[in-house]
């Protein structure tokens, strides 16, 4: 196949930014948020939503500095080999880290809510199965099956309104009122649920439409702001922010509270949805894991379907490691610290050196500035 | 008496390609002499000029009986010198009629008034005949003979006439039988390739419309035509088809099912990647959309390629109805196969796992139901299931006078007592026949196996693991159609990569001043 066939369109980027951002973080980032920001907990979700969209914005310069070169390549550019090597390794780790905990959060919730007498090993092994046959064939693969799931999703965060006629304006009394600070520190919570918006940098080589790529990276940042501030508002303004601080979930109480015709608990529907959601999301991490591996073992495109296949198991058998929901909680907040560095000071770094060391269309002209 | 033409035949030989894009003008005579150099093949044998000698060798070969004809014709010349003729054909593919008013009886005339050298006889019968060939090589004259050609042996010379008179029985062209519609055109094509390309040419009189003659296989040779339209189809893709079509060998290739596999991309799997059609009108929708369609000799189903998920959905009658009920059928079609697929498993998960989903009327309605059934709701469902297919199948192999009698007995006397036995529930049997009559909803017969097929993973997979079982099932399924491609295009396309543009006129329909030919972006997915 020829390269332009390896395109990834301007949508199928905006799906992969959504669905990469929009992922686990959702079912919880109400009550994380409202932990400080009480009942202004939307508004640090809105700031912190749009100071992200802005930063990625910066982002994307280094798309244009770099068009046919992934992040590690890029790295390998600016800051050379060895470091480049080393950091491969550690974007590898950190997203199949992230495959592996995403898998931990997907067993509990379908035990927790579907199978609760099945073993966690049958329902790791039933989720991880699809996601490795996707990795496995390939980035076309990956990028349409995201898209799909993404369109297929669409609707479904309309239900997110359905709550209106029982919303209460007082919950969200008085706006601001909790201070300045307390916004500004509960945005920290929020950063979390916004990881990996930097998966666009790994994506960069097989964009096509290079002229839309602000456009699509920064509506997505834009896109994943509004649907998560609209989801923590509706269940403020719903549940209220103390009870909020009592609810592992929130998105599911949020739903498991209305009752429909026919379909006596709402909240299975939309953990049905949300496993194919879930899967996506893995989908892209194990195959950015088995991208920074390669190309940190320098494979280049030997990177075969074998690897996919023992990192997606080997993230299958990690996932059962933790002992239950809260070590998998805390281990995802330290994901979350270590997003900051990998998402956004690295690609930072790499985007001062290059401008450093007159880095243009991928090639360093002038090294001895 | 001037003997008159015999009608145009094309010839076919052995990987030998004719290209026909003229439009409306007959071709004069086509005289194709092979050179001896071409057929000084090792494994050849040579005619000899004595015909005893050749009919010896025949006869060893392809036995006389009540089909192979094997007919001497004594003459004279002009000199009184004798001309010896052998004919040799096969009664059945040769039209034995011609054979009799237009070779032997002008032969036995004009003989008499002419020199008995080979030159001026070849002339005459060229004269008979129009589509006449030269051979030399016993081993092609006999593959020549087993097509349908008559063979004239001159005594005294090696070489031998091989006139195309072909002649076989063929069916009449009649209604589509497995793509019926309401309305619009009502004929279908039939098992023979060339009044199958005759009625693609008279729906598109273009001179655009290009067909390849192709002649696949060494011994057991399938002929079929390529046809596309110069400038719309892909020049890639039509390259791609020729090339794994010379791939092919016609032993490989004896059914349709074959050589389909030979032109998927994917030949293991379980959805169609070559869409087929027996209605000229789809095949002309198809070449304008920049499609390639090829026409086998030996069926009435032409396929079509690339093929797209959203093709399997669609249905001629689209194009002969308002825009708004197409769109809307379209999303039925779409509705009923994700409901043939899940409407059974989902019985299943919500009895054996999530009962708490239902109402509580409706849970107690169904435990009632349920409390004489001694199997679980998975045995349950595949023994209806299996039930079902069994007698669709039955139904459609039966002959059709009796055909309805078995849907009758299949639905009304085992469905009614299978429930009073307690074997099943009246809301199994209820989800069951709605699964059966959604699934004939969708208008492409093998996308229906596919998806019947499919129903039974996804049974076994929610009798373990309930919804989420479905929910992984569908996953797959996804995961594998987006993985798909036709001819290198995506399978899932314009779905997955989205061409939303593309979407009016497959997902749902626009009217067709509205719509454009579909192109592929720069820059996007496949």
């Amino acid at each position: 196949m020829s390269s332009s066939k390896q395109a990834v369109t301007s949508f199928q980027l905006f799906a992969l930014m959504s669905r990469s951002v929009i992922a686990v973080g959702l079912l919880g980032v109400a009550r994380d948020v409202t932990e400080i920001g009480k009942q202004d907990g939307w508004i640090a979700t809105l700031l912190c939503g749009a100071l992200i969209s802005i930063l990625i914005g910066f982002l994307v310069m280094l798309c244009h500095r770099f068009p046919q070169r992934s992040l590690v390549e890029m790295i390998e550019y600016t800051l050379g080999h060895r470091v480049s090597t080393i950091l491969a390794f550690v974007y590898g780790a950190y997203y199949f880290g992230m495959t592996a905990m995403i898998t931990r959060e997907l067993i509990e919730i379908i035990s927790t809510w579907f199978l609760d007498k099945t073993p966690f090993w049958v329902i790791m092994a039933a989720g991880i199965i699809p996601v490795i046959y996707i990795a496995v064939k390939g980035i076309h693969c990956v990028v349409r099956f995201v898209e799909v799931v993404f369109m297929l999703s669409l609707p479904f965060l309309i239900l997110i309104l359905m709550g209106i006629p029982y919303f209460e304006s007082i919950n969200m009394m008085p706006i601001g009122g909790v201070g300045a600070k307390n916004i500004i520190l509960s945005m920290e919570k929020v950063l979390f649920a916004f990881s990996g918006y930097e998966i666009f940098l790994f994506f960069n080589p097989y964009i096509g439409e290079r002229k839309n790529i602000r456009k699509m990276v920064v509506g997505a940042g834009l896109f994943t702001t509004i649907i998560y501030t609209m989801v923590v508002l509706v269940q403020i303004l719903f549940f209220g922010y103390e009870e909020l601080q009592f609810l592992l979930y929130t998105v599911m109480k949020y739903f498991r509270s209305f009752e429909v015709p026919i379909i006596g608990r709402l909240e299975l529907v939309f953990i049905f949805f949300w496993s194919a959601a879930l899967c996506s999301t893995l989908c892209i991490n194990l195959f950015l894991s088995g991208m920074a591996f390669g190309k940190g073992l320098s494979w280049g495109k030997k990177q075969g379907k074998a690897t996919y296949l023992i990192l997606g198991i080997a993230a299958g058998v990690v996932s059962l490691v933790p002992a239950n929901i809260k070590s998998v909680l805390n281990i995802l907040t330290w994901f979350g610290y270590t997003n900051v560095v990998v998402g956004m000071i690295i690609p930072f770094l790499v985007l001062l050196l290059s401008y450093r060391k007159k880095v243009k269309g991928g090639e360093i002209i002038d090294e001895s500035v | 008496m001037k003997p008159k033409k015999l009608k145009q035949m094309k010839v076919h030989t052995k990987n030998h390609k004719v290209e026909s894009s003229q439009q409306g003008t007959p071709q004069d005579a086509v005289i194709e002499t092979q050179s001896k150099q071409e057929d000084s093949d090792s494994s050849s044998t040579k005619v000899s000029v004595n015909i005893k000698q050749n009919e010896a060798y025949l006869k060893k070969v392809l036995q006389p009986g009540a089909d192979v004809i094997y007919k001497h014709l004594d003459l004279q010349d002009i000199n009184g010198q004798p001309v010896n003729f052998l004919m040799v054909y096969i009664k059945g593919l040769t039209m034995e009629s011609h054979i009799n008013e237009y070779v032997v009886k002008p032969l036995r005339i004009d003989i008499l008034h002419m020199e008995g050298n080979i030159e001026q006889v070849r002339q005459r019968i060229l004269s008979y005949v129009l589509t006449i060939q030269e051979q030399y090589d016993t081993q092609k004259i006999l593959e020549a003979i087993l097509e349908g050609h008559l063979a004239i042996f001159i005594e005294g010379y090696d070489q031998v006439f091989l006139a195309d008179i072909k002649y076989f029985q063929k069916r009449a062209i009649t209604v589509p039988q497995s793509e019926t519609i309401l309305g619009g055109p009502q004929e279908a094509f039939i098992e023979d390739v060339e009044i199958n390309v005759g009625l693609v040419r008279k729906r598109i009189r273009d001179i655009r419309l290009k067909i390849l003659w192709k002649t696949i296989g060494e011994k057991d040779r399938l002929n079929l035509a390529v046809l596309y339209l110069e400038g719309v189809a892909e020049e890639h893709v039509i390259k791609e088809i020729e090339k794994r079509l010379d791939q092919m060998k016609a032993d490989e290739v004896a059914g349709m099912q074959a050589l389909k596999k030979g032109l998927s991309d994917n030949a293991w799997s379980i959805f169609p990647q070559v869409m087929t059609s027996e209605r000229p009108d789809r095949i002309e929708e198809s070449l304008l959309q920049g499609k390639v369609s090829i026409i086998v000799d030996g069926t009435p189903f032409v396929m079509i390629l690339p093929a797209y998920f959203t093709d399997f959905l669609a249905s001629m009658e689209d194009a002969n109805e308002s825009v708004y009920y197409c769109s809307i059928m379209r999303l039925v079609r779409m509705l009923a196969a994700i409901t043939t697929l899940i409407l059974s498993p989902l019985y299943v998960a919500l009895l054996s796992f999530h009962y708490e989903l239902l109402h509580p009327d409706l849970l107690v309605e169904l435990a009632r139901y349920r409390s004489r059934v001694p199997f679980p709701p998975l045995v349950e469902a595949i023994i209806m299931e299996g039930i079902a297919d069994l007698i669709r199948e039955a139904s459609a192999r039966l002959p059709k006078q009796v055909a309805p009698t078995i849907g009758i007995v299949g639905a009304l006397i085992l469905g009614q007592a299978s429930v009073t036995a307690g074997i099943v529930s009246p809301i199994m049997i209820l989800v069951v026949a709605v699964s059966t009559i959604v699934s004939s909803v969708i208008p492409d017969y093998s996308f229906s196996y596919s998806v019947r097929i499919l129903r039974y993973v996804m049974l076994l997979l929610s009798g373990i693991l309930g919804a989420y079982g479905i929910s992984i099932g569908l996953i797959f399924i996804m995961a594998h159609l987006v993985s798909l491609t036709s001819m290198g295009y995506g399978y899932y396309s314009p779905i997955a990569p989205a061409r939303f543009h593309d979407w009016k006129n497959t997902v749902v329909k626009f009217p067709s001043r509205k719509q454009k030919p579909q192109k592929k972006q720069k820059g996007e997915g496949t």
